[in-house]
């Protein structure tokens, strides 16, 4: 049946190249490798279709997917940045359907190792994200450049993204170079067709929430009304007469006081952005609320307490006081004993000041849990007792579950909740909590007297370990059913150990029982019908419906709502049509989860309605595929003389800037690293000719003696803390003869390098402004250079060029080579590099060699004292040392 | 001028013209004379020296900015044009000013607001005789700000999550070893942030090599 749907798509889009925009959920990516089959069919032998913004963890489904549904032809390759060149050289010689990121297909365009003519097309997922600026449309614009022939074809499920802003679906539609846009909403004709022929059995059930978790949930909602009121007053700017509150729920929100605000935002201060920011925790707490156990929240909310000192106005409302007492109450109780038995003699106002004089000598503090279950376990409980019954009847004699989890983290819950039972899990939990908890009170108590001893700290923790187990009332577990649990992973944290996940057929279910839990808490009562299998919704389209083909279950229960999950359960029923299947939808009644799923629909039907309406009066541009010859393009060009008259609008053609027909030199040499950077598209798109090398020196040679490094704010601050920039100004320095810094501000920021407090306070050394001062004082012959988008810093880069010599770029690459830069030779994981760097005791100096004696930062942590300092010298491998050892949780001296 | 220069060690010295400057109320935490001798507009030090300018003001006067340069000439070894962003179209004036540094050599710094533009004078008084090992190095800080440096550079990591993941690990050594499950236990540490962290502890930081 989905087949059917995948055709008629296809029917669209093959003549034509298009945007295609599906509902979540519907499966973009197997719509188009069922595309790409017929297209390699067509082609020559060894023709490429390459495929943009296809993650490693997507290939892999499709490739999965492929290998079940018996073709070889239309998985993608990935090619990542392990292959070297010559390896690329032969991948691409074969041919078939490549995937590769952006900065690989940019450098191998550019270089010509990539045979343009034989790429027959690209297909981009998630076209949503190809703004003007991104590497990905700069690859669209050099394949276009060379090949007019290739077809482009866009997919993707996020319509609300292309609604987003102004006009933001035909610049997106420009900037992948298609001038159709095919809708596919789940309220199309054929897809309700499709779908809604034989649809599945459902049950909604909705399940109240306990007191406190309404009184938490109003609570919340009040202190978001009150922050609205804050962020109101504190900014004109803000309009807020067409925000309900409920709106403030959503994360679309924050976009919309972002655009309001987007003009001035540079100059608003913390009053403007604390609202914001305690909104967007707001958001989170009501989330967490019905996601965590109420450990787990309390916990949460707790860290917000821990904060840098009560900065939101929030804090202090009594609606605040409300949550934070609340939260406690579901986990516990505290009342305070005295051995000395004085209590009663206190004046009431002493015992208000709470902490100091709670941990008096041979006080303890009596803590009675409460352990509020989470409703919806006893209700999932219900289902599955149901699901065991009703298998019995039907005639399948193992009825299989699948129950859908929104995350990892409820996955979790939801196994050891099987396991163990809600209490049991809680116990644990709490004694887990409690024993963290009592360290403190130890480590506070050791502060405050000490006279406190330790014994008396063992006594009133072995106290509470009475009341627990007299809570947990032993023997409870025997009675729970035994379940086989199989955790299905999200791809993405399986990606290190992917052996484990095995491809698996029908009967491959019970060998992929994950490891690293326990299975059941008792063995005795196997006999158990009901196989129940445990998945997370990841974001991996077509992982659900993957799932259910493979299990072929008779019940889903969809523990967490989420639009894809629903709607891939349809597929599935539609591509089944004979089969039993019973879904269960379980939500909190009243609750803001129910809200947000409702929201959550609603707002994808009027993304597509709007879509709809806008591509009535679209504006195509005559050459909006890019198939015309560059000689009738220039026609077209309204260059300004300086180049400077970049229209923002969307009457021209903006992804044509100016002609570098009065500049001479064209040749920039680019670090490799900075293909990514959306300078570089610009700079091509300006008519430069860029040559990608990895540069020891630099990022940018724009002539012999010009070479500039470019570092964007947040890069500028943290290479200045690791003293990185110092030693790369000072190779650019020896090196050239004027070497550039240019700084790329955020488009929202002002050229302030200090920020509003730090001018308030006296002049610091660590500030930016004085590391600043101190690097041009070293450095008199560096110039700085200002920029606010990389537009004005490609017209600067071509204006610094006029009347220079051209760079050479064998010479630009061998400079400084022998120079030791442990970046230099390309073979480093940079995320694991940049943590390193920042760990006190490793230096320039020293990095070299810590990379030689250990593979993983686990590996370097592991090492004992005398270890390191074999490989850091002594002074460095003690910092390193009692920095990685040194108590971190002792930073908080809040105890309740 | 040999007066000035010999002033020029216990403060700033400014030029006459500057004295109705609004920046000058921000300068607070250096002491500055005047004097109708010296050439450019502040004297920062033995070896550097300042002109300020605005925007609004350049575009007024374009020639006027380049006979201040001239008049300064090389006699400074650091020289500082300090520009004052005051206007919302400076994309054409700041290419100008670009090319012009680079061709006379002075540094161009930009500041969006005169209190900005005090605290830049004040700085490069004060640190005119500072060492660069500030800068080549990590300075000493206390312990927290190096944690927080330390896990924030991971993507997505803030100052909340270094908060949680220290109490609840106690250590960054256990951090680093703690598994992927018990990351995620750590309120407020989602899935993707957990991977990540996960990923960065225990995934080679040499890639593979390709021969």
């Amino acid at each position: 049946m989905m087949k059917r749907l995948y055709d008629k798509i296809l029917e669209e889009v093959r003549d034509e190249d298009g945007l295609v925009v599906l509902g979540h959920g519907l499966g973009a990516s197997f719509a188009f490798t069922n595309l790409v089959d017929s297209v390699l069919k067509d082609s020559p032998e060894g023709s490429i279709v390459l495929g943009l913004q296809i993650s490693p963890a997507l290939a892999a489904e499709l490739s999965r997917h492929v290998i079940e549904s018996g073709k070889s032809s239309s998985a993608p390759r990935l090619i990542t940045s392990e292959y070297s060149i010559p390896e690329r050289r032969e991948v691409y010689a074969s041919g078939g359907f490549l995937a590769a990121t952006a900065r690989i297909l940019v450098h191998d365009f550019l270089r010509s190792v990539i045979p343009v003519n034989k790429v027959v097309g690209i297909i981009v997922n998630d076209a949503h994200r190809v703004q003007e600026t991104t590497a990905e449309a700069f690859v669209l614009r050099l394949y276009r450049k060379n090949n007019k022939e290739g077809f482009i074809k866009a997919f993707t499920e996020e319509p609300e993204v292309l609604r987003k802003g102004f006009h933001n679906c035909e610049k997106i539609m420009r900037s992948l170079y298609v001038r159709r846009l095919f809708l596919w909403p789940r309220f199309h004709e054929i897809v309700q067709d499709v779908l809604d022929t034989r649809p599945a059995d459902v049950v909604e059930l909705t399940q109240p929430m306990t007191t406190s978790m309404m009184a938490i949930q109003q609570s919340i909602l009040d202190v978001t009304a009150f922050c609205l009121g804050e962020l109101k007053r504190a900014n004109r700017n803000v309009d807020l007469t067409e925000i309900k509150i409920e709106e403030a729920l959503y994360r679309s929100f924050h976009d919309i006081i972002k655009n309001q605000l987007e003009a001035v935002w540079h100059t608003t201060g913390a009053k403007v952005r604390q609202p914001l920011e305690d909104l967007k925790f707001l958001r989170k707490l009501l989330s967490n609320l019905h996601k965590l156990d109420c450990i787990q929240f309390h916990e949460l909310v707790e860290s917000l307490r821990q904060g840098d000192g009560f900065q939101s106005t929030w804090l202090m409302t009594r609606e605040a006081d409300i949550v934070f007492t609340l939260a406690r109450i579901r986990v516990y109780r505290s009342a305070l004993r005295s051995s000395n038995l004085m209590e009663e003699y206190f004046p009431v106002g002493e015992k208000e000041n709470g902490k100091e004089n709670r941990l008096q000598d041979g006080d303890s503090v009596v803590v009675s849990p409460v352990l509020e279950l989470n409703p919806k376990w006893n209700l999932l409980q219900d289902v599955l007792e149901e699901i065991e019954s009703d298998g019995k009847r039907i005639e399948n004699p193992n009825p299989r579950a699948i129950i859908f989890v929104r995350d990892e983290i409820t996955a979790i819950q939801i196994s050891q909740f099987l396991c163990k039972g809600g209490e049991q899990m809680l116990v644990d939990d709490f004694e887990r909590f409690l024993k963290h908890r009592s360290n403190r009170l130890y480590r506070n108590a050791i502060q405050k007297s000490m006279t406190h001893t330790k014994e008396d700290i063992g006594d009133s923790s072995g106290g509470l370990q009475t009341t627990l187990t007299q809570f947990s009332r032993p023997g409870e577990e025997n009675k729970r059913k035994a379940y086989v649990i199989v955790r299905s992973q999200s791809q993405e944290m399986e990606k290190n150990d992917e052996g484990t996940v095995t491809v698996a057929g029908s009967s491959g279910a019970a060998t992929r029982t994950e490891d690293t839990f326990p299975i059941s808490a008792s063995s005795e009562t196997a006999q158990t019908k009901v196989e129940i299998v445990l998945s997370i919704v990841s974001n991996i389209p077509g992982n659900v419906k993957r799932l259910l083909d493979d299990l072929q279950p008779s019940f889903v229960v969809i523990y967490d709502p989420v639009v894809h999950c629903v709607r891939q359960v349809e597929m599935y029923k539609a591509d089944h049509p004979g089969q039993q299947l019973r879904v269960y939808f379980v939500t909190y009644e009243e609750s803001v989860e129910q809200k947000r799923y409702l929201y959550s629909v609603q707002r994808e039907q009027e993304a597509f309605e709007a879509l709809i309406r806008e591509k009535e009066t679209m504006i195509i541009h005559a050459n909006q595929e890019g198939r015309l010859e560059d000689e009738q393009l220039d026609e077209t060009l309204v260059g300004s003389e300086l180049g400077i008259g970049r229209s923002l609008g969307v009457d021209r053609d903006s992804r044509l800037l100016k002609s570098a027909k009065n500049i001479p030199g064209k040749k920039i040499v680019v670090d490799m690293r900075e293909l990514r950077s959306s300078l570089c598209g610009i700079l091509h798109g300006a008519g430069m000719d860029l040559v990608p090398l990895t540069l020891p020196i630099g990022d940018y040679i724009l002539s012999p003696s010009i070479c500039v490094e470019r570092k964007s704010i947040p890069d500028l601050v943290s290479s200045f803390s690791s003293g990185r920039l110092f030693n790369q100004v000072e190779k650019m320095t020896r090196y050239y003869k004027t070497p550039c810094l240019l700084l790329e501000f955020d488009q929202s920021r002002p050229f302030c390098l200090a920020t509003s407090a730090e001018l308030d306070k006296q002049v610091s050394i660590s500030s930016v402004v004085a590391k600043t001062v101190i690097l041009t004082q070293q450095f008199p012959q560096l110039r700085l250079l200002w920029c606010r988008t990389p537009f004005e810093a490609a017209n600067l880069l071509q204006e610094l060029k006029i009347g220079e010599e051209e760079p050479d770029e064998e010479l630009a690459a061998t400079l400084g080579l022998q120079e030791e830069d442990p970046e230099a030779d390309g073979g480093i994981n940079h995320r694991q590099l940049h943590f390193l760097r920042t760990l006190p005791g490793i230096s320039n100096r020293n990095i070299r060699k810590v990379l030689e004696s250990v593979s993983t930062i686990k590996e370097l942590v592991e090492l004992p004292l005398e270890e390191l300092e074999k490989i850091l010298g002594n002074s460095d491998a003690k910092v390193l040392y009692e920095f990685l050892s040194a108590d971190a949780s002792a930073m908080d001296v809040h105890v309740d | 001028v040999a007066s000035d220069q010999a002033r020029a060690k216990t403060g700033l010295v400014i030029n006459k013209k500057q004295s109705g400057n609004p920046l000058l109320r921000h300068i607070r935490d250096v002491a500055y004379h005047f004097s109708d001798t010296v050439v450019p507009d502040f004297l920062l030090g033995q070896h550097a020296c300042a002109i300020f300018i605005s925007l609004r003001y350049h575009l007024l006067y374009p020639e006027y900015i380049y006979g201040r340069i001239r008049r300064v000439g090389n006699l400074y070894r650091t020289r500082v044009l300090l520009c004052l962003v005051d206007v919302q179209d400076h994309e054409r004036s700041l290419l100008e000013f670009a090319k012009l540094s680079i061709i006379y050599e002075w540094v161009l710094i930009c500041v969006s607001n005169n209190k900005e533009a005090g605290r830049y004078l004040e700085s490069y008084r004060i640190y005119e005789n500072k060492s660069a090992d500030s800068i080549m190095q990590r300075v000493d800080e206390d312990y927290y700000s190096k944690l927080h440096g330390t896990l924030s550079s991971v993507r997505m990591v803030n100052k909340t999550d270094v908060k949680s993941l220290s109490m609840n690990f106690g250590s960054l050594k256990n951090i680093v070893l703690a598994q992927k499950e018990e990351l995620l236990r750590c309120p407020g540490i989602g899935d993707q942030k957990a991977i990540r962290l996960y990923d960065v502890f225990n995934a080679p930081i040499r890639k593979r090599t390709s021969s």
